[in-house]
């Protein structure tokens, strides 16, 4: 197979490319900014918990 | 044991965090031979040559803009008949997915039109639908976060979602009920398939791929609504999550 080729998707490759690209890159954004927002409310939380936690042993 | 167990958000909350990373390796698995079938195994199409490749992200994204809609619309029956907190939750967590497959639906659907049609876009039946499909997205999304009062905001949301819900069989139908640029359905559940085997392989490999995916990331945004809507409740501050780093810290 020639990769030039694979590429230039017959002198197309900027829609194709673009569509490929544009699901990858919204796929890995979406991914990234659930895992921030997982990780923001457990530490949300846990924030919660040592503030009870400080204000039982007062 | 019953099912309806788990509609309590304390009971969802670990069965969530054990199905994600299976529904994330099926995803990433099915991404991959869908991809490898479109790329390398499809043969070019007789008319569009390599372009139609766009095909095999195309057709999963509207698919799924069409469906993650009806499903937020039966979890908004659930929310409103059986004031159910986990149908508002599953809602909100879907639709960042579902506007995000729309947008894509569009903006591939705008790359293939160009070099086939001559257009980016047209005012037509069947791309007027989906721009309002993402505006219905878009406008829950904004909509339940303007509204403080989270019992208000997810009723006033669900309300938006089961009206909105009338535009998906339009989107579906307007192909047929109207003379629009957009071409008609290759596949049918009634009149069968009229494309190569390898061609509909990929593109149902794809689909299926995206429905992992969806199921995956929605999963993991309602644990992140959970945590966010209960953080004050007992069973919040017991989960492993939250006391395994506290111990660490």
């Amino acid at each position: 197979m020639n990769w030039t080729d694979f590429f230039s998707m017959d002198g197309r490759g900027f829609y194709v490319w673009g569509s490929f690209g544009a699901f990858l890159g919204c796929i890995v954004i979406e991914i990234v900014l659930v895992r921030l927002r997982i990780h923001g409310a457990q530490a949300a939380v846990r924030e919660e918990v040592v503030v009870q936690r400080l204000q039982e042993r007062q | 044991m019953s099912l309806f167990k788990y509609s309590a958000p304390s009971s969802f909350y670990p069965l969530a965090g054990r199905l994600v990373p299976w529904f994330g390796t099926l995803a990433f698995l099915l991404c991959v031979a869908g991809l490898y079938i479109g790329l390398f195994v499809a043969p070019e199409d007789f008319q569009q040559g390599e372009v139609y490749r766009i095909i095999f992200i195309h057709v999963p994204a509207a698919w799924m803009a069409m469906f993650i809609y009806l499903v937020m619309a039966f979890y908004a029956v659930l929310a409103l008949i059986y004031q159910t907190r986990l149908s508002s939750m599953m809602m909100e967590a879907l639709a960042p997915t579902g506007a995000i497959f729309t947008a894509l639906a569009l903006w591939t659907g705008a790359l293939w039109g160009r070099p086939t049609w001559g257009t980016y876009w047209a005012w037509d039946a069947r791309m007027t639908s989906t721009l309002i499909l993402l505006f219905l997205y878009v406008g829950y999304i904004a909509l339940i976060n303007a509204i403080e009062d989270k019992k208000r905001s997810d009723k006033a949301g669900a309300l938006l979602v089961l009206v909105g819900s009338v535009n998906v069989p339009i989107i579906y139908f307007s192909v047929k009920w109207w003379n629009t640029l957009h071409q008609g359905a290759s596949v049918s559940l009634t009149q069968g398939n009229k494309m190569a085997a390898t061609m509909l392989l990929g593109m149902l490999v794809m689909a299926l791929a995206c429905w992992m995916y969806t199921i995956a990331v929605s999963l993991c945004r309602v644990r992140a609504i959970i945590l966010e809507r209960e953080k004050n409740a007992q069973w919040v501050r017991n989960i492993r999550e939250v006391n395994d780093q506290l111990k660490v810290t």
